[in-house]
């Protein structure tokens, strides 16, 4: 996934049902998992403006201006930690959701959308779909 | 911007990732061109400049080569902008790997690190790379202050070598990268002192983009930016080392007068690369 901004929901309904028919399997769980310290996974509501209302949120809830122990030379990447307030927004909203697979379809509500959250993009990101059933 | 982590020439040569982890001591992962793309287009950047840093008398390796900067350039020709690296231990080679770089790969620039290359900014070897450079009409980036990895010296990094260059040799066309940090006022003076040397913004060092800028602003003043250095100071971001609306962000939100800001975000790199 290929996010295009520094804080965007993008839906992915529509690529874990694909991963998951890809696999045969109809009944069981379907889990979603990012690679990612800095991405979110949620399920809420397909809607645009809600999407701004999180995005916006989660800037307000932990802001970038503050005195973080992150930020500092960070040896392990070789440069400037500067994203501790993306790791805190991340660590929020979780890396991960479940959800039952019954008849070879996602069990959803009629609202809900599954959503990769990136904040700290734009970036290229990774994300595994693993279904236990049979 | 360095080009040592684009997916697209780490895919092709995987050497280049080993090299850009073990030497370059860069170990994010490796982003597509799209992603520095989205970058720019997440904030309003038109165009780039792509740099390679020749080390192949210190480190046994170019990061990336030149022609790999041209081949990079190919994909977005509007929006990308190539500079050359050459290697001033090679002596005539590295004069005619310049003219190759100019001639062939229509490279516009030169970018030199003298402390991570092993050469002697102020030395023989370096002064005919610079002479070529000027007669090819191409500027020429040199890093200048820290270089986080201590298997360097950084005494060839201080931006005061280069007020003698400067001086001596007036048409060619001098950038001090990082701000020279943390030789900040070492490069200002430098800069303020002669006419063909500009000075960049990349890079963070005391902290967060937005907490480095702070720093330099209380150090120099932004009356000094706007009145002494607002024709010479350039916008760079220092990919991937930095992303660059992260560097955007923290420079445009200086609180310096819009017409100076302008030239800092566009101007001044069009005086740099002789388009305006």
């Amino acid at each position: 996934m290929n996010s295009k901004k520094s804080t965007e929901l993008i839906r992915i309904t529509d690529e874990v049902r694909r991963a998951v028919q890809m696999t045969g399997l109809k009944n069981g769980i379907v889990n979603v998992f990012t690679l990612h310290t800095t991405t979110g996974i949620t399920i809420n509501e397909d809607d645009v403006r809600l999407e701004e209302d999180i995005a916006r949120f989660m800037v307000k809830l932990v802001p970038e201006d503050d005195s973080y122990a992150h930020h500092r030379f960070f040896r392990k990447d070789g440069r400037m930690a500067v994203n501790a307030y993306s790791h805190i927004r991340a660590s929020l909203l979780g890396a991960n959701v479940t959800m039952p697979l019954q008849d070879g379809a996602l069990v959803l509500g009629s609202r809900q959308n599954i959503y990769l959250v990136d904040l700290d993009g734009p970036q290229a990101r990774g994300l595994v779909v693993q279904v236990i059933g049979e | 911007m360095h080009a040592v982590l684009i997916k697209e020439l780490t895919d092709s040569r995987p050497a280049l990732l080993r090299d850009a982890r073990e030497l370059f001591d860069l170990r994010t992962s490796p982003q597509p061109l799209s992603t520095l793309l989205g970058e720019m287009d997440a904030c309003g950047v038109e165009r780039s400049v792509l740099l390679p840093i020749n080390c192949e008398t210190s480190l046994r390796s170019k990061m990336p080569s030149n022609s790999e900067i041209a081949d990079l350039v190919k994909r977005e020709t509007r929006r990308l902008i190539g500079f050359a690296s050459v290697d001033p231990n090679a002596g005539k080679d590295a004069l005619s790997d310049l003219r190759e770089s100019h001639d062939m790969f229509g490279l516009k620039g030169l970018k030199l690190n003298p402390a991570m290359q092993a050469f002697d900014p102020a030395g023989r070897e370096a002064l005919d790379v610079y002479e070529e450079a000027e007669r090819l009409g191409m500027p020429i980036l040199v890093h200048t202050g820290i270089t986080f990895s201590n298997r360097f010296s950084i005494g060839y990094n201080r931006p005061l070598i280069y007020d003698d260059l400067a001086r001596r040799h007036p048409k060619i066309k001098f950038c001090l990268a990082h701000w020279g940090w943390p030789w900040v006022l070492d490069a200002v003076v430098v800069t303020i002192r002669n006419p063909n040397v500009y000075l960049d913004t990349a890079g963070t060092f005391a902290g967060t983009p937005t907490e480095t800028m702070r720093q330099i602003i209380s150090l120099l003043t932004t009356r000094v930016i706007e009145n002494t250095l607002g024709e010479r100071l350039i916008f760079g971001s220092d990919y991937p080392r930095i992303e660059m609306n992260k560097m955007f962000d923290a420079v445009s939100s200086l609180p310096l007068r819009r017409d100076v800001l302008d030239r800092i975000l566009t101007g001044n790199a069009l005086a740099f690369l002789g388009e305006s």
